[in-house]
């Protein structure tokens, strides 16, 4: 049983998909109960996982192998893909992350009464993707994964969503397209450079991660091979593949200026799937771009590793902000996402242990929050309908247990010690700071986004929270406290961000040795 | 006890305060709430005398935090001198604070609260002391100006308290991130954050060690309100008055000072000579601000602003040990004065204007001479702690700058010495106003009530006696056998400065004896309005940054205007997603063009060819027609019958149709011709 | 002349399938003539076509491939156009089962069209000879004009017409074309121009312009750009599972036929090929988007199909040509799929326009995936073939650019791959309005057929499979 767990956590939403998509009429409303039962099955299992993980090893581990498609090429070769599944210190966290996010999102869709048996069908299948994508190390596997979550969050955007619901799923399934068209492009290119070891005679290509990350199983004046001169338009293929890695990967963080997709999806998206879009969905980006655009192309990162820095440090600066000048809250937290994601792009940049072991931490950490902040806004958008700030004043008078939360969120997301944010931006940070590659200046422009994070939430807690109470008299009717769900989930995602934040060792205990690892393998 | 265990149980104990008080806000009762944490804080004070009975030499305690690669970061413990001094102090104040508090915050509707938060704020300045690296120290950094913020927003009903916590807040995050910043640089310069390992490295002086002092001292600028940061200390006397005694006195703005100590040996000579300059001007612009306060607690809060330039101004000259001093003394009496402003506010039923006070010598006499032990201090009077150390500060900066080659920098010590003489006239002002005119009563001599018996510890401390046994040798202070003070020179300017401190209490005195009210001349204003500075901030810059919008309810008193983010905003929407969907209207467009060109019908010069070539007195209908049909009866013979139909066809479509084949045809011939 | 009579005998025994076809042919028509024009006679030739289609595919599995000259060159029966003819026999199958599970009351005539085409197409697929490529690509041509013309309705007349003219355009052309190699090497078989071309000092322009003039007939059964304007008109008017049938099969012996022709002309296509390439994908593609008739939409969705298509035979490889060839397979899947879909959504809403589409998938929750299947594979999505067709196509694009090929190959595997970014959003206009958007009010409460819904999802199944499974129709390619 336990060598299946990767697999487990893969198929179980699926096969509760396939449920789901079965029960009749009467039983529809139980579907939910599934959901939730295997979102929670799920997070147990990636528990498990992180617990039995074995911090001090290199590598991938609770690996499983099966070959799968093979196709042919003729006198090319053959194509070898496999079911490949694995984590490490790096995929691992995203893992957990994935199971704690998709929990709070079951349980904050629970309110979920339209269709709810293809609303739960569609969060299963993406369950089921975004399991597979962090647990994938083939990148066949990880691209069919990664594709696949496009669809059931298009229907969820585009079925459950608010007014221009229509306009922002569209938007979003062509913009992270065109994101993963550039990344098939590398992907073939990759394949067809790489010979799996063992086979000398006619070329097996592979998607085995472990093989594309080794320079020797390049196949020797292929168009990837690391000597190779090639050129396009002036530029070597190879810089040119990492470009669209580095355009298909930031389309997802999303980064400045690939973003303009998010705000619209964010805001359109109901609750549940903002939190399940901003918590792990936008990690993909960040986790693909590590393992792949950096892992398989270290050079090339390398020389690029100040436009990466740029990327983050005007994706910071420019998404806060726009979310200074944002009326609607959650507009604001999704610009937010954008500038807190920039501090990723400025951790990879690094190239040491603390601006990687601080990106993959400011992504977890992001997870927490920014599911946490998109929750607050559901809170009061399940009492009003309305999210513009200015129809509120006063509400911690009138709402402590609400205004306690968004103070751990807000403040956790603007940084403040003691919350996992800080960790993850300080250590990003640390990283661009100590690094031999970057100008100071990066980082430095950077933490200009910890003061204007300061003013965009603060500014917003001010205006919402303080004051006497008062609330557009339109929207009057009911703003009564927290209920026991959302105190449970929000103060549940509180407490989690507070433990990571003052006992980071938890987390990175099980990413250190893989970032040494990995940093080794690219020659850092 | 070990340090470490000592440490660890009293950082608990205020943790777990917190929590408790936090967490059962609506269970307790407020006596209990009030028992439970002044228990916990002296419980703590003992813990720390503990302490310092069981000191001997420094020490560092390290503990594993995270490891990453190489390096690791720990939780570390540094408990030297320093570290205890300010640990006591701390905490000793503290609770001064709160048993003031429990009668100050009677009958509070959210005093639970208030009590959690002083003890976070005791936990998180008490972490911030015993940090042995730069990563702790700003944790708990960040954490105590959290605090500072809940506190003085505590009220947040009142816009201007928000307003006030808010801009706090902001300003220190605009410190905090330089010393982020310079936190950034030392990392990379010498790979590790810890204290004790950063003083061994031998660092030589160059630019970039400089610009990290400078960075690093922005923390400090936030949170010791040095120019231009400055402005939001007075404004945080919006919070409760003890927590201004506490927080915004004695403890937590001296965290600056604190961390200047902590990192000395990074302070370059050019960096030495820009943080004492700053301190200078802080300490000028704030006294000549007090000077023109009305609200009681605005004057004390621009002498804190101009006391802790003072300290600045020392710690930029290298004059570590006497900063200290200054600050340990400066502490005790600032906080006394504190709660005197409190216990008179309360006496005042809120009011703070101290035109509309007067006499108070009578009603409250030992407030009063509770005030002149303090103001003394603070003045510099003989036999008071404030002499001696701010003799001290005003010496040693002096000898520095007659020791330096540029007789510009005798500026420095002149703006200090213009400042202390300004804090003697502000002292006896604010006691003249406050205290002094009035009608003719018998002073009333009462038992002294819970206000006043908590300055008591505080008085004492406020003597010369407590510090030393000369009342005019800060060489001899106690101070002095802990903290190493040079013997320094010049002593005649202690005695002019003294001299000219009590001419200026004498015209302060027969200044404002009579006189309520009096028109503002420019200079009066400028100094009321602490030379606009606060002004340009949240006039000027506040907007530029973030526009200013009506707010949905209210009249709008400014006229709107944007902000670099609304055209940052704009941008994003206009600009940004704009080219992404004219992208996707131009692609319909090109669509549409393409489809209009393919189906050829709307191609006017298509059509124009086809018509010049069909042409000449037969309608292209006509033609069509023919042409259609022979071609048709040719090929098939299907169709004999179906001639009626064939004329619906549209004119012209298949024309233009074959043209377009054509054309693209032969485009394409001469494409591969030119190959 | 023994010799010769021997040949010829020995070459028809090795016709197993077209004779059969043949004699199925001949029945049909006899069944037709005595058979008394109702529906029950029309359910027996439909049965009879169908068995005859099926028995040929049997027959075909059995048959020993070999790659032997037939009757003088004139064809050549090679594995390609085995699989190219059971390509061909699936479709026709597909699309007799469509007619039947629709309730298509058809004349008996149309199925002797339908399977004239799957016969004069597996003669298409063996041509090896310009003079055999000719008759068998007019043969299919007629039947096809025949298909669409033969309701004698004013706008199906009219497509007829408009598809005559193009057809026989493209027919003029391509005899031009193949005058002129005729001229220049003095040889009609493939094998012979090969030969003259490579062993001749011939003028490049001059062949290259004769090929491209001859490519001009496969072209147009391709639906390729620049000959291919005909098709959405034809694709709006022709009822559907006849144009189901003409925007699957001919596209087969097209592909075929292009193929010989580039690989018989030994010069470097590259380029010409990359522009033919692009140019569909660009036409179909951006013409597509702004449709508001799914219908119609299919047809300019079939030109940039095409583009895709011919990406496997840049460069001329087998590798790239199995490509094609899988695309192909795909491609009749997703393609029948589709049209069924369109069909089944006709009977529901009246309509082909995408707006009264609108909330049907909220009734037939299952429908409605099962239609998004197919758009999926449509536009390359996994988990469908309709990825895996274009990932191989775009496979031997980036082998041939990394073998040292032109560096227009990466245009085509950039641009062609946005495209598919772009194609999205016309194909998944069909879910956009099933999915999204609300039903009207007045919605007439038919149910769906079982079995159409059955044939549909075997469909689908086979879109999907294909994606986990590619060996199976990888193991029949060449």
């Amino acid at each position: 049983m336990t060598d299946y767990l990767l697999s487990i956590l893969i198929f179980l939403p699926l096969l509760a998909g396939f449920i789901v998509v079965l029960l009749p009429k009467s039983l529809e409303p139980k579907s939910k109960f599934i959901a939730l039962a295997v979102s929670i099955i799920n997070l147990l299992i990636s528990i498990y996982l992180f617990r039995a993980f074995d911090g001090s090893a290199t590598g991938y581990q609770f690996m499983e192998q099966k070959p799968w498609i093979n196709l042919d090429l003729g006198n090319f070769g053959t194509f070898s893909i496999q079911y490949l599944l694995g984590v490490d210190g790096i995929s691992l966290p995203m893992v957990l992350l994935a199971g704690i996010v998709m929990l709070a999102g079951a349980v904050s869709s629970m309110s979920i009464d339209r269709r709810p048996k293809a609303f739960y069908t569609f969060f299963l299948l993406l369950t089921s993707s975004i399991f597979g994508c962090f647990v994938s190390l083939d990148f066949f596997l990880f691209f069919l994964f990664f594709e696949f979550m496009l669809l059931p969050m298009y229907f969820l955007i585009g079925i459950w969503g608010g007014e221009r619901r229509e306009y922002a799923a569209m938007k979003f399934i062509i913009y992270t397209l065109v994101g993963s068209v550039f990344i098939l492009v590398v992907m073939l290119a990759m394949g067809l450079s790489v010979n799996a070891p063992m086979n000398s005679e006619t070329p097996t290509f592979t998607f085995d991660f472990r093989h594309l990350a080794d320079a020797k199983n390049y196949i020797s004046g292929s168009v990837l091979d690391q000597s190779s001169s090639i050129e396009w338009l002036g530029w070597p293929v190879r810089s040119i593949l990492f470009i669209l890695l580095l355009v298909g990967f930031g389309i997802k963080l999303p980064a400045v200026p690939f973003h303009t997709w998010l705000p619209d999806a964010h805001v359109e998206a109901p609750t549940s799937i903002s939190v399940v879009l901003a918590g792990i969905l936008l990690k993909v980006g960040g986790y693909g771009f590590l393992r792949i655009g950096i892992g398989f192309f270290p050079e090339e990162a390398l020389n690029f590793a100040p436009w990466i820095a740029g990327l983050g440090v005007v994706s910071i600066i420019y998404g806060a902000f726009n979310a200074i000048a944002q009326d609607d809250l959650k507009k604001l937290i999704a610009y937010s996402s954008v500038s807190h994601m920039g501090f990723v792009f400025l951790g990879f940049a690094a190239f040491n242990n603390e601006g990687f072991n601080g990106a993959i931490y400011q992504m977890f950490s992001h997870g927490l929050l920014s599911s946490m902040l998109f929750l607050v806004v559901g809170v009061i958008y399940d009492r009003t309908h309305n999210r513009l700030i200015q129809n509120y004043r006063g509400l911690a008078g009138k709402m402590p247990l609400y205004t306690g939360a968004v103070i751990i969120a807000f403040f956790g997301s603007l940084g403040l010690p003691g919350i996992s944010g800080f960790i993850g931006e300080f250590f990003s940070l640390l990283g661009g700071f100590s690094s031999p590659h970057l100008s100071k200046w990066f980082p430095s422009i950077a933490v200009l986004g910890i003061v204007l994070s300061a003013v965009y939430l603060l500014w917003a807690l001010q205006r919402m929270f303080f004051g006497n109470f008062w609330v557009n008299r339109d929207l009057k009717d009911q703003m009564h406290d927290l209920n026991i769900k959302e105190s449970i989930l929000l103060y549940g995602l509180g407490a989690l961000a507070i433990l990571y934040g003052v006992w980071p060792a938890l987390l990175l205990d099980v990413t250190n040795k893989s970032v040494e690892f990995f940093l080794q393998s690219i020659g850092q | 006890m070990q340090a470490a265990q000592l440490i660890f149980s009293n950082l608990t104990a205020y943790l777990l305060g917190f929590a408790l008080l936090i967490l059962f806000r609506n269970k307790l009762s407020e006596t209990l709430t009030n028992l439970l944490s002044i228990f916990i804080n002296l419980a703590g004070l003992i813990l720390s005398i503990l302490l310092i009975l069981g000191f001997q030499n420094d020490q560092v305690l390290r503990f594993d935090w995270v490891k990453m690669g190489q390096s690791s970061f720990e939780v570390s413990l540094l408990v030297n001198r320093l570290t205890i001094l300010m640990f006591t102090l701390v905490q000793f104040i503290a609770l001064l604070v709160q048993v003031f508090s429990t009668k100050y915050m009677k009958g509070e509707l959210r005093f639970s609260n208030y009590f959690s938060y002083l003890n976070l704020f005791v936990f998180s300045m008490l972490g911030l002391v015993v940090s042995g690296n730069l990563l702790f120290l700003f944790v708990f950094w960040e954490l105590v100006g959290f605090c500072s913020y809940l506190l003085i927003g505590f009220w947040f009903e009142k816009k201007s308290a928000t307003d006030a916590s808010l801009k706090a807040f902001l300003m220190n995050r605009i410190g905090d991130a330089g010393f982020l910043i310079g936190i950034g640089l030392v990392y990379f310069q010498f790979q590790t954050l810890d204290l004790t390992e950063l003083s061994a490295l031998n660092a030589t002086n160059n630019s970039l060690l400089t610009i990290t002092a400078l960075t690093l001292f922005c923390g400090c600028m936030g949170k010791s309100a040095q120019f231009p940061l400055q402005v939001w200390l007075p404004d945080a006397m919006e919070g409760p008055t003890p927590v201004s005694a506490l927080i915004h006195a004695a403890t937590m703005v001296a965290a600056g000072i604190f961390l200047l100590a902590r990192i000395d040996f990074i302070i370059t000579p050019d960096a030495g000579i820009v943080i004492a300059t700053i301190g200078a001007v802080t300490s000028v612009l704030a006294a000549y601000s007090a000077i023109f306060q009305f609200d009681i607690k605005k004057v004390l809060a621009y002498s804190t602003v101009s006391q802790l330039g003072l300290l600045v101004m020392a710690m930029g000259v290298g004059a570590t040990n006497v900063a200290i001093f200054h600050l340990f003394t400066h502490a005790f009496f600032k906080a006394g004065l504190f709660l005197i402003a409190g216990a008179v506010i309360h006496h005042f039923h809120h009011k703070q204007d101290m035109r509309e006070m007067g006499g108070l010598l009578k009603s409250k006499p030992w407030l009063a001479v509770a005030y002149i032990i303090f103001g003394a201090a603070l003045a510099g009077l003989p036999l008071s702690s404030g002499f001696l150390s701010k003799d001290a500060v005003i010496l040693s900066v002096y000898n520095w700058a007659a020791g330096q080659s540029n007789p510009l920098l005798m500026l420095i010590p002149l703006m200090g010495i213009v400042a202390s003489v300004m804090t003697a006239f502000y002292v006896a002002r604010q006691f003249t106003m406050v205290f002094l005119r009035g009608d003719d009563q018998k002073i009333q001599w009462k038992l002294p009530d819970l206000f006043e018996l908590t300055l008591i510890p505080l008085l004492l401390a406020s003597f010369w006696f407590m510090h030393s046994a000369n009342p005019l040798s800060f060489e001899d202070s106690y101070f002095s056998s802990w903290f190493a003070i040079e013997h320094q020179q010049n002593h005649w300017v202690a005695y002019t400065l003294l001299a000219f401190a009590v001419l200026a209490m004498l015209l302060a005195y027969l200044r404002f004896k009579k006189e309520k009210t009096f028109p503002l001349s420019l200079w009066q204003k400028i100094g009321l309005e602490h030379f606009g500075i606060d002004h340009f901030y949240v006039k000027k810059v506040a907007p530029a940054l973030v526009g200013n919008h009506c707010p949905a309810d209210e009249l709008c008193l400014e006229p709107e205007s944007k902000g670099i983010a609304d055209v940052v905003s704009s941008f994003d929407t206009k600009a940004l997603d704009g080219i992404v969907n004219e992208i996707g209207v131009s692609q319909k467009n090109l669509s549409k063009g393409l489809h209009n060109f393919d189906n050829g019908i709307v191609d006017g010069s298509v059509n124009l060819l086809i018509k010049g070539v069909i042409g000449l007195g037969k309608t292209g209908s006509f033609m069509d027609t023919k042409l259609v049909d022979g071609l048709i009866k040719f090929i098939s013979g299907l169709v004999e019958q179906t001639g009626k139909q064939l004329r619906k066809i549209q004119s012209g479509q298949i024309q233009s149709y074959l043209m377009v084949l054509i054309i693209i045809f032969v485009a394409l011939l001469i494409f591969l011709a030119s190959l | 002349m023994q010799q010769q009579l021997s040949h010829i005998l020995e070459s028809g025994s090795k016709l197993s399938v077209e004779l059969l076809l043949f004699a199925g042919l001949i029945s049909l028509i006899l069944l037709i003539s005595f058979l008394k024009k109702n529906e029950k006679a029309r359910n027996v030739i439909w049965l009879v076509s169908l068995i005859v289609t099926v028995v040929s595919f049997f027959a075909l599995t059995q048959t020993f491939v070999s790659d032997a000259l037939l009757f003088n060159g004139l064809i050549q029966n090679s594995s390609f156009s085995h699989f190219g003819k059971s390509l061909v026999l699936i479709s026709t199958a597909i699309i007799l089962l469509h007619i039947k599970v629709m309730k298509y009351d058809l004349e008996g005539e149309y199925y002797v069209l339908i399977l004239g085409i799957a016969f004069s197409l597996s003669f298409l697929l063996m041509s090896s000879h310009l003079l055999s490529m000719f008759v068998a690509m007019e043969a299919v041509s007629l039947s096809s004009y025949m298909l669409v013309a033969f309701r004698q309705k004013a706008h199906n007349l009219e497509a007829g017409i408009k598809y005559l003219i193009f057809g026989a355009t493209s027919t003029a052309l391509m005899l031009y074309g193949a005058s002129f190699l005729y001229g220049i090497t003095g040889s009609l078989s493939f094998a012979g121009i090969q030969q003259g071309l490579t062993s001749g000092t011939s003028d490049g322009n001059m062949v290259q312009i004769a090929l491209l003039m001859t490519l001009a007939g496969p072209l147009f059964k391709l639906s390729a750009a620049p000959f291919h304007i005909w098709a959405p008109d034809v694709y709006e008017a022709t009822p559907t599972p006849l144009i189901s049938y003409l925007a699957i099969a001919p596209k087969i012996g097209g592909l075929y036929i292009a193929f010989r022709l580039l690989e018989t002309v030994p010069y470097d296509h590259t380029i010409i090929l990359s522009i033919i390439i692009l140019l569909s994908i660009l036409i179909g593609n951006f013409s597509a988007l702004t449709q508001k008739n799914a219908k119609r939409m299919m047809g300019y969705s079939g030109i940039a199909q095409s583009g895709f298509l011919l990406v496997g035979l840049l460069g001329l490889e087998i590798t790239g040509l199995r490509a094609s060839g899988f695309y192909m397979a795909v491609y009749i899947f997703m393609t029948s799929g589709a049209f069924l879909l369109l069909d089944m959504v006709e009977k529901q809403t009246k309509s082909f326009q995408f707006s009264d589409m609108s909330g049907l998938s909220q009734k037939f929750v299952f429908f409605g995936i099962i239609g998004l299947i197919f758009m999926v594979g449509l536009t390359g999505l996994p988990p469908t073939a309709g990825f895996t067709a274009k990932f191989l196509v775009f496979t031997n694009v980036w082998e041939q650019y990394s073998g040292g090929g032109h560096k227009i190959l990466l245009w085509v595997l950039l641009f062609g791959l946005i495209n598919t970014a772009i194609s999205i959003y016309y194909y998944f206009k069909i879910p956009y309005f099933m999915f999204l958007k609300t039903p009207p009010e007045n919605k007439s409460e038919n149910s769906l057929n079982m079995t159409q819904l059955s044939l549909l999802t075997i469909l689908a199944f086979a879109v999907l499979a294909l994606f986990f499974a590619p060996q199976w129709v990888q193991n029949q390619l060449f």
